[in-house]
């Protein structure tokens, strides 16, 4: 199963992930988003750190969780390759995730679009027979 | 969708179940028929918003946004309305500003390619583009409260650019304190950058002159070079946006509002959750005043540098600084009485016409410049709003050609390399910190600037005063 598709739409950038359950699907839709700014392949693992977040539903704890990364991502000018979540507490809506990568390099990254945030248009969290579906737009 | 032709550029879509009042759309027949259907919904949505006024408003290059559609108005009662962070964006104080040089094309023409590089090394842009300005956390709560003075006087350009930049280059009322840790650590890194996506940095040749008077005023004749800088308050005003959009998600229940979609999230405007937020949205525009006041200062430098003259003998002037994701509080006649508004403006510049208290005083006769960013391959314009703008739009003008293909249909259309070598075969330089940023914004990508500033015209809300035609383009 491939983990993410991105569709159309016209001004940003709007993807599906996809997961057997929400752990994997966390860790598509943040694989999806890394993959707007530069390409995750050509990142090394040299450095790890961990972030947390909470919400009060699925959708909100994504919706977090992508924030969180997305800050991590400007604040410290890092990219990150993986992306694993360690912990997820489905009863308090609560995850806990890994991040691994390197500081950004410009001329080894392939640099794309920058985001400027994770919105809440159209942002959805579901069910979809036995895998577990994301529908997130990126303001980029 | 049932729409109602008002004029020869105005249509309106009648109001429905949930809508507080009709939506209207400013721009020709061609134009309106071309929004996307996922648009015209979202300018509708906006309809419902409580003490929206007169209309919910889609300028001619208006285009499927996040909650709000890209190219919107929404003016809304300051006493009993809402404020929506939806309605200004995550780039709050993203604009444009446009500086003067003395220089003819010949003159400049031999140098181009240097300024490119040159600018672009002195530049920070791009996917995690360094700035070489590092201020301190207290430094930077400084510059958000004091604005562009506070980079001017330590030496960022000349006291006299502040008199050229909406709000004197501050907005009143910016308060660091109702700024969060995250968005100070994302903003630190990014003080003094342009950024990706459609921001963008411009050598300019003015092509044509349509109001010789006014044009005269501004300081613009045909021939002459200009400057184009187009980008926001980074990461910093992004932040922001995100923290208080989180925190209305959660406020909308407790004020009982209901909206169609979560990103349109609000509260009222009188309420702790509102004032925050403009509090702290007043401290991204200030962000993003002094982000493209720094950036000028290294342009200014840059043409020094490859010139060989000073910026001042140059004429390197700043003729004005606009934004177009702002909110701002005006005063507007509603029902034949003056009332104090909260003008939402996404993707729309403000085109106050002449006489109008906002105007700098150079410009009160005139009005003030509008600038509106082309492609990199078409054109660039300077507006001034009229009597019929203030009516219809609450003072409002487009903000750009308004985008018409995805990024990812762009992408399949041409590869960067390719639009770069067809841009500089019409004798555009052309040089991007990546090459799928440059496929992402090729001319196709956009409506025909020409049709959209057409549209502008034919409804009355702004008047042409002149064209600037790309020489020399450096994107993200």
């Amino acid at each position: 199963m491939k983990g993410f598709r991105f569709l159309e739409h016209t001004a940003d950038a709007l993807f599906e992930a996809f997961g057997e359950n929400l752990s994997e699907l966390f860790e598509n839709s943040a694989k999806a988003m890394c993959t707007v700014m530069y390409n995750p392949e050509k990142v090394e693992g040299k450095t790890k750190l961990t972030v947390e977040a909470e919400g009060k539903n699925p959708e909100e704890l994504l919706h977090n969780l992508l924030d969180s990364i997305l800050f991590e991502l400007h604040a410290k000018e890092l990219a990150f390759s993986k992306i694993r979540v360690l912990e997820l507490d489905e009863g308090r809506n609560y995850a806990k995730a890994e991040l691994e990568g390197e500081e950004f390099d410009a001329e080894r990254h392939e640099p794309r679009s920058e985001i400027k945030a994770v919105t809440w248009n159209q942002f959805s969290v579901k069910k979809e027979g036995n895998k577990w579906v994301s529908r997130v737009l990126l303001d980029i | 969708m049932e729409m109602k032709k008002i004029s020869e550029a105005i249509f309106e879509l009648p109001k429905e179940e949930g809508m507080l009042v009709p939506a209207r759309i400013y721009g020709t027949e061609k134009l309106t028929s071309e929004i996307e259907a996922g648009a015209l919904q979202q300018v509708k949505n906006v309809a419902y918003l409580p003490g929206i006024q007169k209309y919910s408003i889609a300028l001619p290059d208006c285009h499927w946004g996040y909650g709000f559609p890209i190219g919107g108005v929404a003016a809304i009662d300051y006493e009993k309305g809402v404020v929506s962070p939806g309605g200004i964006g995550f780039d709050i104080n993203c604009g444009v500003r446009l500086v003067k040089t003395n220089l003819t094309e010949k003159e400049i023409k031999p140098h181009l390619r240097d300024l490119i590089n040159e600018m672009f090394g002195a530049i920070p842009a791009g996917v995690g583009g360094k700035s070489k300005l590092r201020l301190s956390e207290d430094e930077l709560k400084q510059a958000l409260e004091q604005g562009a003075s506070y980079v001017v006087e330590r030496g960022y350009g000349w006291e006299r650019d502040l008199k050229h930049t909406e709000e004197n280059g501050k907005m009143d009322g910016a308060d660091a304190s109702k700024v969060s840790d995250k968005a100070l650590h994302r903003g630190m890194p990014q003080f003094g950058t342009l950024g990706s996506g459609n921001h963008f940095l411009e050598i300019q040749k003015v092509s044509d002159i349509f109001d010789k008077e006014i044009a005269e005023k501004f300081g613009l004749e045909q021939g002459q070079i200009t400057i184009m800088i187009h980008c926001g308050s980074r990461g910093f005003g992004h932040q922001v946006a995100t923290d208080h959009l989180n925190t209305m998600v959660s406020a909308m229940n407790k004020y009982g509002i209901n909206v169609p979609d979560k990103q349109l999230c609000c509260a009222p405007i009188q309420s702790k959750e509102g004032q925050d937020y403009l509090k702290a949205m007043k401290c991204a525009v200030n962000y993003a005043f002094c982000n493209r006041q720094v950036i000028m200062h290294w342009v200014r430098e840059s043409f020094e540098k490859v010139i060989g003259r000073d910026a001042e003998s140059l004429g390197m002037e700043l003729l004005y600084d606009i934004c177009h994701n702002v909110a701002k509080e005006e005063m507007h006649e509603i029902n034949g009485e003056q009332k104090k508004l909260l003008v939402h403006r996404k993707g729309a510049t403000r085109a106050m016409p002449a006489g109008r208290e906002e105007n700098p005083a150079e410009f009160m006769k005139t009005g003030h410049p509008a600038l509106i960013p082309g492609t990199m391959g078409t054109s660039s314009y300077v507006l001034v709003g009229t009597q019929t703008g203030l009516k219809e739009t609450f003072g409002s003008v487009a903000h750009g050609a308004g985008r018409t293909m995805s990024r990812h249909a762009a992408m399949k259309l041409k590869r960067g390399d390719q639009v770069k070598k067809e841009l500089e075969e019409k004798g555009e330089i052309i040089k991007g910190k990546s090459l799928s940023g440059l496929a992402e914004e090729m001319p196709e990508a956009y409506k025909d600037v020409e049709e959209v500033i057409a549209s502008v015209e034919a409804s009355g809300i702004g008047k042409k005063v002149s064209k600037h035609v790309p020489l020399a383009v450096m994107k993200g």
